[in-house]
C-alpha cells in the first residue's frame, strides 16, 4: 500500500477554499461547520482499526489523507451535501465517534468526511409499544442513561457503549454483550430515516414485522454508509430488568462448555451474557480462585428481568452446566469484569509499543471446534511468540461468535503491517473454508473487502448492482465493503 | 522539537502518548450542548497532535498551535478520565513550550 506521510501532506493540500465549488458546500452548512485545516482534519484520518492507529504511531495516513470536513446540523443539510457530492462527483465518508474497528469511516480516496455529531437528539421515547426514535449522531451510553431514566433499557451493551454513536451500531451491524437476550442491533432497529446516494430522503415506517417485499431497512443496517447515510433509527427498548444475578462456572475444556451454552439457548432459556474464554483468556481471570482448580475454562452466566423468570432461566441453564461437566465458582470474575466491561483496551497495547487486534466470526456449532483450532495455529503459524486467546459471547440455537484477540510486539511500521497481514489472511481463509462469517458484528469496513466478496459470492455481485443503481457516481463511502 | 528536547517532564510526554491513542474512553462527558461537535475537540485527537508534534511527525505553526489550545471539551472529558490523568494541563504546558520554542 502507497506510504501517505502526514508531513508531506501537511503542506501539500490544495487550498479547499480555492476549489469552484467550495462556496456552495460553505452555503449548505455554514461557514463554521466546514472544517479544513490540517490540524483538525488529522483526526478524521484514523478510526479504532488497529492498522490505522500503527500508522498514526508512525506518522501515515492509514488510506488518504481527509481532504475536508463537513458537520451538518439537520437532515435538510445532509440532504443538500449528498447532491452537491452527487453534482461535483467528490467521495463523501460519514463518521459518527469513529469507534469502528475496521476501517469503515475512514476515506479512502480523500474526499468530504460528514461527521454526524450534531444530529445528536434524542427525538421520542413511546413507551407504550417500547421503542425509541433517536438521531444517529447521539453518543451510545447517553441514549442509554436517558433510557434508564425511564426505567427503560435498549439492551445493547457493546463494549464501545461509551464510544460510539447509536448511527454507527446501525451502520455496522453491531452487538452488545446481552446479545444472547436481547438481540443485535438488527434485532432492535424497527424503522429508520436515511438519505440515499442520490440525495433522497428515505423513511422505513416503525412496524413490528411485515410481508411487504425484501427488508429495505436491511439495505442500510450493515450497509457501513455505502448505501446511504442513517440519519434517525427507531428502536425497540424494554423496561429495565427488575433483577440481574451472575454465575461463573469452571468447565474442564471448552468443548464441554460449548455442549452446555447450545443445550442452554436450545433449552429456549435467555441468559443475558454468555462469555465462555478458552484457557489463555481464563487464566488471569481465575488465578487468584483455587475453586477453579481442574476447571480452565471460565464461561460467565449474567441473567435479566423479572425476578420470577430470572429464577427459573439460572436454575435451568445451572443445571445443565452441572451435566456438561461444570462447576460454579465464586462470582468474583464475573463482578471484575461488570466493572470494566465498556473499557476498550486497544490503547494499552499501542502505548507499550504493540499491535492488539479482535477477529469476531460467526460459526454453526458443528464448525466452531475446528474454526478455532485452526485459526489459532493459523496465527501460531506467522510468529508462535504471538499471544492469542478467544472467547465465545454471543449464543444462537444454531451456532455462536467466537472472539479472538491476538498481540505481538511492533517497534516498526512495516513488519507489524505485514505481519498483521498475514495474520488476518491465514485466519480468514481457515473461517472462509469452514463455512463461517467473517464478521459477527464488527464490520467489514475497508479492511476485510476482499474477503466478503468470497463469502457473499454472487450476492456480493448484487449488491454491487443495487448500489451502481442508486450510487451511478459512486460517491457513497466508496471502497467500503469492498464496493465501488 | 521532538521528545528529546522537549521541556516537559516525561511522565507528561508519556500520559499524551497514551491519551493520543485511547479510544476516547472519557468523551461520555463531552457536552452535547453549548460546544462545537468536533472529533477534533475530543481528547485523543487532541492528545494525538500533541504527540505528532513532539515527535517530529508533523511540522508545528501557527494554525497547530491555535487547535492544540482548544481544550474546553477536553477540560470537561478529564472529569471521566479512566485513569485520573489530567492531559489538559499537559498540553497547555506543551502548547507554551512549542510556541516559545
Amino acid at each position: 500500500m502507497m506510504m501517505v506521510s502526514m508531513k508531506e501532506r501537511q503542506y501539500q493540500t490544495q487550498d479547499q477554499t480555492q476549489e469552484p465549488w467550495f462556496n456552495s458546500l460553505r452555503e449548505i452548512v455554514g461557514e463554521d461547520n466546514v472544517i479544513t485545516r490540517f490540524g483538525e482534519r488529522l483526526a478524521y484520518g484514523r478510526d479504532r482499526w488497529p492498522r490505522s492507529n500503527l500508522k498514526y504511531r508512525f506518522g501515515n495516513f492509514p488510506l488518504a489523507e481527509p481532504y475536508l470536513v463537513v458537520v451538518p446540523g439537520t437532515y435538510e443539510e445532509v440532504i443538500q451535501l449528498v447532491k452537491f457530492a452527487n453534482v461535483n462527483r467528490i467521495p463523501i465518508v460519514p463518521y459518527g465517534l469513529g469507534s469502528g474497528g475496521v476501517g469503515g469511516a475512514l476515506p479512502v480516496s480523500g474526499g468530504i468526511t460528514v461527521d454526524l455529531k450534531r444530529l445528536n437528539k434524542l427525538i421520542e421515547i413511546d413507551e407504550i409499544n417500547c421503542l425509541a426514535t433517536v438521531q444517529a449522531g447521539m453518543h451510545g451510553g447517553l441514549f442509554e442513561a436517558a433510557l434508564n431514566k425511564r426505567r427503560l433499557t435498549c439492551g445493547h451493551f457493546p463494549q464501545s457503549l461509551t464510544i460510539s454513536s447509536v448511527g454507527g451500531w446501525m451502520a455496522c451491524r453491531g452487538a452488545g454483550q446481552s446479545s444472547t437476550r436481547y438481540g443485535k442491533i438488527e434485532d432492535m432497529v424497527v424503522g429508520l430515516k436515511a438519505v440515499l446516494p442520490n440525495g433522497e430522503l428515505m423513511e422505513v415506517r416503525p412496524v413490528p414485522r411485515r410481508a411487504a417485499g425484501p427488508s429495505i431497512k436491511d439495505i442500510l443496517v450493515g450497509s457501513e454508509g455505502t448505501m446511504g447515510i442513517i440519519l434517525e433509527g427507531t428502536l425497540r427498548v424494554l423496561p429495565y430488568p427488575e433483577v440481574e444475578t451472575v454465575h461463573a462456572i469452571g468447565f474442564p475444556d471448552y468443548l464441554a462448555a460449548l455442549d452446555a451454552l447450545r443445550k442452554i439457548v436450545q433449552s429456549e432459556l435467555r441468559p443475558a451474557v454468555v462469555r465462555l474464554y478458552d484457557e489463555n483468556e481464563s487464566k488471569p481471570k481465575i488465578a487468584d480462585y483455587r475453586e477453579f482448580d481442574g476447571y480452565p475454562c471460565l464461561c460467565m452466566l449474567t441473567f435479566a428481568g423479572t425476578r420470577e423468570l430470572v429464577e427459573v432461566e439460572e436454575r435451568l441453564s445451572l443445571r445443565i452446566c452441572k451435566e456438561s461437566g461444570g462447576k460454579e465458582g465464586p462470582p468474583e470474575p464475573v463482578h471484575k469484569w461488570l466493572a470494566s466491561r465498556y473499557e476498550a483496551l486497544s490503547h494499552k497495547p499501542i502505548f507499550q509499543g504493540q499491535m492488539m487486534d479482535t477477529i469476531e466470526i460467526s460459526a454453526r456449532w458443528t464448525d466452531m471446534p475446528a474454526i478455532y483450532e485452526e485459526m489459532r495455529a493459523a496465527i501460531l503459524a506467522v510468529d508462535p511468540e504471538i499471544h492469542c486467546g478467544a472467547h465465545w459471547s454471543h449464543i444462537y440455537t444454531d451456532g455462536g461468535c467466537m472472539y479472538l484477540t491476538f498481540k505481538f510486539a511492533a517497534p516498526e511500521e512495516g513488519p507489524a503491517e505485514a505481519k498483521h497481514q498475514r495474520i488476518s489472511e491465514g485466519t480468514m481463509a481457515v473461517c472462509l473454508k469452514n463455512g463461517g462469517s467473517i464478521s459477527h458484528h464488527h464490520g467489514i469496513g475497508f479492511f476485510r473487502g476482499k474477503w466478503l466478496k468470497e463469502e457473499l459470492n454472487t450476492g456480493h455481485a448484487l449488491l454491487q448492482t443495487l448500489k451502481d443503481g442508486i450510487d451511478s457516481n459512486h460517491i457513497m463511502n466508496p471502497g467500503k465493503l469492498g464496493l465501488r | 522539537m521532538n521528545e528529546e528536547n522537549r521541556q516537559m517532564n516525561k511522565t507528561s510526554t508519556d500520559e499524551i502518548r497514551f491519551c493520543a491513542f485511547c479510544p476516547n474512553l472519557c468523551r461520555t462527558n463531552y457536552p452535547t450542548s453549548g460546544m462545537p461537535q468536533r472529533e477534533y475537540m475530543t481528547p485523543s485527537a487532541l492528545a494525538y497532535l500533541g504527540y505528532a508534534v513532539m515527535n517530529g511527525l508533523i511540522q508545528y505553526d501557527e494554525d497547530i498551535g491555535d487547535v492544540l489550545t482548544k481544550l474546553e471539551a477536553f477540560e470537561e472529558c478529564k472529569k471521566a478520565c479512566l485513569y485520573g490523568y489530567d492531559i489538559p494541563s499537559h498540553m497547555r504546558e506543551l502548547a507554551a513550550d512549542l510556541k516559545a520554542s
